[in-house]
């Protein structure tokens, strides 16, 4: 199995480097097709996306978390550094989980 | 709370007694679900913030060298020696189930074929974005491998939570009210018998006397 990145054109370029295929993609419905098909392939573990991109499919992204076991989606900044605001795990598990931990 | 719409009979007292204690079995054992799907969650958690932190590092290395390559030979000639880079990735993914949740566990390995381009026309920032590179995929195996997992425990402690309180909160509680009604409403009547018989009994002796 392989890994498979969808990221802007550096990212993308990065990854080459190393042997990784990938797709550039910018807007929400390249992204959405991207993802698609990288889920049709059946060769592909681990998907690579920027968190910029991912952030313009949310719902779409979490659904393909969530729901199916398999390629596993992991979200990683890109060469512009990770995105304002974003939580760290902790507050994303407090936010999932409740306060109760 | 509320209680169900039951006849009071003695069956349907017997049969929400029953329903009780399993629904209190159930609880018990969601319960113990959850503290074992809390305890792996804060295990996962602190191990994911490492692994993030890694996977990130070794990132900002990368698009560092990566900057710098492009600097040096431009965009068009970094591109057309990517697919001389015959890097190969091994990855198994096997899933494991946890209480219901699917865990998966990524082995990788990276072989490598080095060297890939003639270092001759090449900037040395292109080698090093490869090795660093090659770095960047071992870290986010890993960090794919425990991030999801937690996600995954996450959800499934949530779900947990869930029904835990529905049955403590709500159904235990209706069952409890419920038969409350029904024994009451049973040692009513039994009550009202009870009397009816005495004053039975009583005529009877007159009507003899």
């Amino acid at each position: 199995m392989r890994f498979h990145v969808i990221g802007d054109e550096d990212t993308v370029l990065g990854f080459r480097l190393v042997g990784v295929e990938g797709e550039v993609a910018e807007t929400p419905e390249e992204i959405l097709f991207a993802l698609k098909k990288a889920f049709q392939t059946d060769d592909v573990g681990i998907i690579i996306i920027t968190e910029r991109l991912a952030e313009r499919v949310r719902a779409d992204v979490e659904k393909y978390l969530y729901k199916t076991t398999f390629p596993l989606i992991i979200e990683i900044p890109d060469a512009q550094g990770p995105l304002e605001g974003r939580g760290t795990v902790r507050d994303m598990i407090r936010a999932a989980v409740g306060v109760h931990l | 709370m509320a209680r169900y719409k039951v006849i009071p009979t003695k069956t349907n007292l017997a049969r929400l007694r029953r329903d009780l204690s399993f629904a209190r079995e159930g609880y018990e054992l969601l319960e113990q679900k959850r503290q074992i799907l809390v305890v792996e969650l804060m295990a996962l958690m602190d191990k994911v913030a490492d692994a993030q932190d890694q996977a990130e590092r070794e990132l900002k290395n990368g698009y560092q060298a990566l900057q710098e390559a492009v600097l040096a030979m431009g965009r068009r000639n970094l591109a057309q020696i990517t697919p001389a880079v015959n890097i190969q990735v091994d990855m198994t993914i096997n899933v494991r189930r946890v209480m219901g949740v699917n865990i998966p566990k990524v082995d990788l390995s990276l072989t490598d074929h080095a060297p890939y381009f003639s270092p001759v026309s090449t900037s040395f920032w292109a080698d090093e974005t490869v090795f660093r590179f090659k770095h960047v995929l071992e870290a986010l195996g890993k960090l794919a491998e425990l991030r999801i997992s937690l996600m995954r425990v996450a959800q499934e402690v949530q779900k947990t939570v869930r029904r835990v309180n529905a049955l403590d909160k709500i159904a235990i509680p209706d069952f409890r009210e419920s038969i409350k009604y029904i024994e009451d409403t049973l040692e009513e009547s039994e009550r009202g018998t009870f009397a009816t018989l005495k004053i039975v009994k009583e005529r009877l002796e007159k009507a003899k006397g």
